[in-house]
């Protein structure tokens, strides 16, 4: 069994192991990022969609690799030791906190599987997962390029937003649950989106255990008076301004309620995924447009075109931007 | 009668050997039953290659072996162990949470989780928080004075409450990205989390306990009389203790192994029940393979319905929701007597 951390001054080699690639990531965040490097190493997906997130997936993923078996993931459960040997993968690759085995050290042996443990954490990670990914599929030019995008994104990020002082940064609510009344803590990787785009979480970093989601009353929304409300829930957006409570809110008045896109998951968490990268762009687009005079489709192109190989259209533009403000 | 219940027990051996075997069998990577045996023997067979014989002798014997073990010794322990409560509390919708032991068992295996703890200490934790659990329920029936065995009832659904309270309030300060997709397997049973070594380590006690509610099976005949087994010269409470802390031990160690599978103390005990009366004495082995074989073949489902596997506790409830509405349905033409 080799491990294989995703470090800092990772340096692409050339692949070692003959066979071609197949590689299992541990739950979705990680499989996205096999299929952003290389769509035909993905050998199984983590969870079967259902519903709008099926249509979207439909959408924007490759037809043949959608169709791949669906083997359960790490941390929602499910992971068969037999099904994943009978998908031969050469490489299992997770980015989670689970302590369990994914199989034991001499099977993994005999069945010739590496495991790499990518680095799960901040957005800034993404670029060294995205090269360590590279290696496993044998294809570390993509990687690099894919991983020098995110870093540019990144860095043109942080030089837009990253000098507004504090006392002129947005204040974010992040309404996580269909009824708006459970949101994310901040510091924490279900709230990156906000901090990344220069925002400020209303909700104070967790406890010290780090629980990461909490419910609200309605009393402490009011108080703390979010300048802007990013929702999660399409139902729930649509109703926001005739809810009691939630229509008192000045964020709501004044338009700033946005519903988080979610082509083809969502850009903001649950998963969290390097979908976040947009949503970060996406989020800091909404909060300060002045900043952001091209709006957010141009890097949505690009980020769609690099790690998704896929040319937004009309039709697919709609889909992501459909109601992307809910408030006029 | 002692001619039919000794096929009884015969038949039930019989099928849970059969079922061991199919178990063996049975999985996602092809093993058909020449290679088994042969795996099972030590012989290679000349026309494998070297590392598929390695993985398929390290699913037989890392895999397949050690959820089967565990699956036949966690089913005799909660059956056996809701067998005992049902007869003791003349109750029939008892089963091994009722002192509190399964809420105990999941908050320590919660606050071990949230405090980083290696998995040999979070066991013990869970094993600690079990017991922990029934003390207070003996503790707090042992306080109030009426009908004991109506007191230890609601001291167990106290404390069961009381759980479910330090239950959420850990909750609430878990960070559910870290804690839970660690503690949902243990949540809802996973026999895949029973390796040999935590097999080993809790056989010796589960047998001890095993062994002493096979003992306690004529003692229990006399305790589902009630006040009256006094009349029959027998210390009512010393016996009605070694059953408690026995049956305890036996769902505690499951816990340990498995983590938390519903369902099968309380559908088996009557279901064996219909098969063999209520004799606690031939009562209690058969329920013990049943329940061993049931567990078994539950699992069994779980790792090949689907490419993913479904939690125990799932499977468990669907195979024993229906059983139990069946033989609600036959008991109520039967009326149930305790």
């Amino acid at each position: 069994m080799t491990f294989l951390l995703a470090g800092s001054t990772f340096a692409a080699a050339p692949p070692t192991d003959p066979r071609p690639p197949r590689l299992i990531g541990g739950h979705m965040s990680v499989s996205w990022l096999i299929y952003a490097v290389a769509p035909d190493t993905l050998c199984a997906w983590n969870n079967a969609n259902v519903g709008r997130a099926l249509e979207m997936q439909k959408l924007f993923v490759r037809p043949d690799v959608l169709a791949k078996e669906v083997v359960g993931s790490r941390t929602m459960g499910g992971m068969n030791t037999e099904s994943l040997l009978l998908q031969k993968p050469t490489a299992i690759i997770l980015a989670d906190f689970v302590r369990r085995e994914i199989m034991s050290p001499s099977l993994l042996k005999n069945a010739n599987i590496e495991v790499i443990n990518l680095k799960f954490g901040k957005l800034e990670d993404y670029p060294d997962s995205l090269r360590a990914i590279g290696q496993a599929a044998h294809a570390p030019e993509r990687a690099n390029r894919l991983a020098k995008f995110v870093e540019n994104l990144l860095s043109d990020l942080h030089q837009r937003v990253g000098s507004i002082p504090d006392k002129q940064r947005v204040k974010v609510y992040y309404a996580s649950s269909p009824n708006g009344m459970e949101t994310a803590a901040g510091n924490t990787v279900h709230d990156y989106v906000i901090s990344y785009a220069g925002g400020v979480n209303v909700f104070p970093p967790g406890s010290a255990l780090n629980k990461v989601r909490f419910k609200v009353t309605m009393e402490q929304i009011l108080e703390y008076n979010p300048d802007v409300i990013i929702v999660n829930d399409r139902e729930f957006a649509g109703k926001i301004r005739s809810l009691p409570g939630w229509s008192h809110l000045p964020a709501v008045k004044n338009g700033k309620v946005y519903l988080i896109p979610d082509a083809p998951v969502s850009w903001m968490d649950r998963p969290v995924s390097m979908f976040q990268l947009l949503g970060a762009w996406w989020l800091a687009t909404k909060l300060y447009p002045e900043k952001f005079p091209e709006g957010y489709r141009p890097m949505t192109e690009k980020f769609f075109a690099n790690m998704l190989q896929v040319k937004l259209d009309a039709e697919k533009w709609r889909m992501i931007a459909t109601d992307p403000q809910v408030s006029p | 009668m002692k001619k039919r219940n000794g096929l009884i027990l015969g038949i039930l051996a019989a099928l849970l050997l059969v079922i061991a075997m199919g178990s063996l069998l049975s999985g996602r990577y092809p093993i058909d039953l020449p290679q088994l045996l042969q795996l099972l023997c030590g012989i290679k067979p000349s026309t494998m290659p070297d590392n598929q014989y390695q993985i398929m002798r390290e699913l037989v014997f890392s895999v397949r072996l050690p959820r089967m073990a565990a699956g036949m010794l966690i089913g005799m322990a909660l059956t056996m162990s809701g067998t005992t409560f049902q007869a003791m509390f003349r109750n029939p919708l008892v089963s091994p949470e009722l002192l509190g032991v399964m809420g105990g068992a999941l908050c320590g295996l919660m606050l071990g989780f949230m405090l980083g703890f290696s998995l040999p200490l979070i066991q013990l934790m869970a094993l600690g928080g079990g017991l922990i659990a029934v003390s207070i329920t003996l503790l707090l029936a042992h306080a109030y004075r009426g009908d004991r065995l109506l007191i230890l009832i609601l001291s167990g659904i106290i404390t069961g409450g009381l759980f479910v309270v330090i239950f959420k309030l850990l909750e609430y300060k878990m960070d559910e990205d870290k804690i839970m997709p660690n503690l949902i397997p243990w949540a809802m049973g996973d026999l895949g989390l029973a390796h040999g070594h935590d097999i080993l380590l809790c056989l010796p006690p589960l047998a001890l306990a095993l062994v002493i509610l096979l003992v306690c099976g004529k003692a229990l005949n006399a305790l589902t009389l009630g006040e009256e087994a006094a009349t029959l010269g027998l210390n009512p409470t010393f016996w009605r203790l070694l059953a408690i802390v026995a049956a305890t031990l036996a769902a505690s160690l499951s816990v340990v192994m498995a983590g938390i599978i519903a369902w099968i103390g309380l559908v088996v005990p009557h279901l064996s029940r219909l098969m063999v009366g209520q004799d606690n004495r031939i009562l209690l082995p058969v329920s013990a393979l049943t329940g061993a074989g049931l567990l078994v073949l539950a699992d069994d489902l779980t790792r090949i319905a689907m490419v993913r596997e479904l939690p125990l506790s799932v499977t468990m409830a669907l195979l024993g929701i229906p059983l139990f509405l069946i033989l609600l349905c036959r008991m109520g033409k039967r009326e149930c007597n305790l």
